[in-house]
């Protein structure tokens, strides 16, 4: 069994606030791995040490086997890692199609192209349309400023753009947060089609996509491992129903 | 008026959104060519209309457009807002200068040197100003150009803060010379065509595209893999060698550099110019260095006063129009 994503010992502190304590996980390859835990818990803290843009105190995260821990986010994005915000980071005063296709250009490894036309490259256009539709958007979303989608739509472009990227390993921040609950269970179906196909670690607070979804779950508490198991083995833990699942489970 | 406009607008972005947005950036680009076609006649209507002296007001307006051009670069479409932009100005000019004193007058080897220690000056100081974003990067830009101003001044050999006198213009081969009006005209207006020509190409190429990404969300444009400090460093040192160029012409234009030419005033004036002309446009940069010294011209004849009323009139484009004046052109603000 390989790895996709090992974590070893991670320590974050801020100050005297200890974000991620001595936190070691065995994500392998093709897992759909949840991460669940109280508001605090420092779930993002984590993805963003994962990502790159946060360096851990202390410790080590491997991608592939490789030590990626002093690798800044483009490094890490070129071996495969994607990820999506819970803010949504997208570039408001561009397109849905712009956004998308800045995607594919890195995926051609660089953008010193200084002559070309983007604008005027339909195969590009047509990869975008397609990147789009796959993450269940209107293909006539894609000439839309992204200020003027909705929030659900916004949500499926950060997951569009993860996608376009065709990453080994995808880090995603609370991809249901603020949808209905039509769009959630839409979502839900595209996070399952993409199952076993991709290495997800997905940080979520809708209870009824991770265990859906999820083939293990960890569970944080004030940045600890508290629990680590099987939807079926998560839902009788004393542990965690105490901890953090209550009448929920 | 205003509302019906915003409901064509958002029925004909239903319909064909492509060809509404690519239509904006082409009257923006045919301004741009309009521009360029007048001001190549204008040597010949000037002349019939014995106003010879306002081809020296148009050739200045389009040496600016050229240094602004490159400015438009950082802050229009990268969103570096550089307060020493002047500084290349003067490091061209000085070029041609203290080569000239040295008797060396081919236009070749100055240009050369121009445009090198333009880019070179960017490179370093880039490397250091570009780790920093907003107020930070204004503030570093701007200390680096007065740190270059001052060694300027402390330079007797080179005429101190009392400037240098060119006495021979640059020549290229035996054919042109820079000191000759009509020829110098040309060759600026060349430079011009070409420059803008390239800025229109650039904002729609992968380069532009990316640039204005990471000016909108930096953290996106490296989670998605790409490392937008080299980009900007990329951006700053063509667009510093780009003003080096300008300097270059501007030095056979007036005969004579100061260090005043690389003063924080010149750099905020070619902020104006841009701003007043629209951000990010291709015609933005000529059409505000025209009106900027048609309007130096025009008020200053009429009234020692004159800035006062520059200055409401930049107060009024910036408040009425904030695509500039390229932005009304197209008709709304131009997007970049």
């Amino acid at each position: 069994m390989s790895l996709a994503l090992e974590i070893r010992n991670l320590q974050k502190h801020f100050g005297g606030l200890h974000a991620t304590r001595n936190l070691s996980m065995e994500i392998p390859r093709g897992e759909l791995h949840a991460i669940i835990g109280p508001n605090g818990a420092g779930k993002t803290t984590l993805l963003t040490q994962l990502s790159g843009e946060l360096r851990p105190s202390s410790g080590s995260v491997f991608v592939n086997g490789r030590d990626v821990t002093k690798a800044p986010p483009h490094k890490r994005a070129a071996l495969g890692v994607a990820r999506s915000f819970q803010i949504t980071t997208l570039v408001k005063d561009m397109t849905v199609g712009e956004n998308v296709i800045l995607a594919l250009i890195a995926n051609s490894g660089h953008a010193y192209r200084f002559w070309n036309r983007y604008d005027r490259n339909a195969g590009l256009w047509r990869a975008a349309s397609e990147a789009i539709t796959r993450a269940g958007m209107a293909p006539n979303l894609l000439h839309r400023r992204v200020a003027d989608l909705s929030h659900g739509e916004q949500r499926l472009l950060e997951l569009a753009i993860a996608l376009a990227r065709d990453p080994a390993i995808l880090l995603l921040d609370e991809p249901m947060a603020g949808l209905g609950s039509e769009e959630s269970r839409a979502m839900t179906r595209l996070l399952g089609s993409l199952r076993g196909r991709r290495t997800i670690l997905l940080v979520e607070h809708d209870m009824e996509a991770v265990f859906e979804l999820a083939d293990r779950i960890t569970v944080l508490v004030r940045g600890e491992v508290v629990a680590v198991g099987t939807p079926g083995e998560i839902r009788r833990n004393e542990e965690v129903r105490e901890a953090y699942l209550g009448e929920e489970a | 008026m205003t509302d019906n406009n915003a409901i064509v607008a958002t029925s004909a972005e239903r319909s064909e959104p492509v060809h509404d947005a690519v239509r904006g950036h082409d009257r923006d680009f045919l301004a741009a060519l309009l521009i360029l076609f007048l001001l190549a006649l204008a040597p010949f209507i000037l002349n019939l209309a014995g106003q010879d002296f306002w081809l020296d007001v148009l050739l200045r307006a389009m040496i600016l457009g050229i240094a602004a051009a490159s400015l438009n670069l950082l802050i229009g479409l990268s969103g570096l807002v550089s307060l020493g932009h002047a500084v290349f100005l003067g490091i061209g000019a000085y070029s041609v200068g203290i080569l000239a004193d040295m008797d060396i007058t081919n236009g070749a080897i100055q240009l050369a040197v121009a445009v090198t220690l333009s880019g070179l000056y960017a490179f370093v100081t880039g490397l250091i100003a570009l780790r920093t974003r907003g107020v930070h990067f204004i503030m570093i830009t701007l200390a680096f150009a007065q740190i270059i101003y001052f060694i300027m001044v402390g330079l007797r050999q080179f005429g101190g803060d009392d400037g240098l006198t060119i006495n021979f213009t640059s020549t290229f081969g035996d054919r042109i010379d820079l000191g000759q009006k009509p020829v110098l005209y040309y060759v600026v207006l060349g430079v011009l065509a070409l420059v803008l020509l390239s800025f229109s190409r650039i904002i729609k190429s992968d380069f532009g595209l990316l640039l204005k990404a990471a000016k909108g969300s930096e953290r996106r444009v490296m989670a998605i893999g790409f490392d937008p400090f080299r980009y900007r460093l990329a951006a700053y040192v063509a667009a510093g060698a780009v003003c080096g160029l300008a300097g270059f012409l501007d030095a056979n234009f007036t005969s004579f550099v100061t260090p005043e030419s690389m003063s924080w005033t010149n750099s905020a004036e070619l902020i104006f110019i841009i701003i007043v002309g629209g951000l990010g446009t291709v015609s933005g940069p000529i059409l505000g260095a025209l009106i900027f010294l048609l309007l130096e011209e025009f008020l200053g004849g009429l009234t020692t006063y004159w800035h006062f009323w520059f200055g409401l009139f930049l107060i009024a484009v910036v408040v009425l129009a904030k695509g500039g004046l390229a932005g009304l052109l197209n008709g709304r603000g131009a997007r970049t």
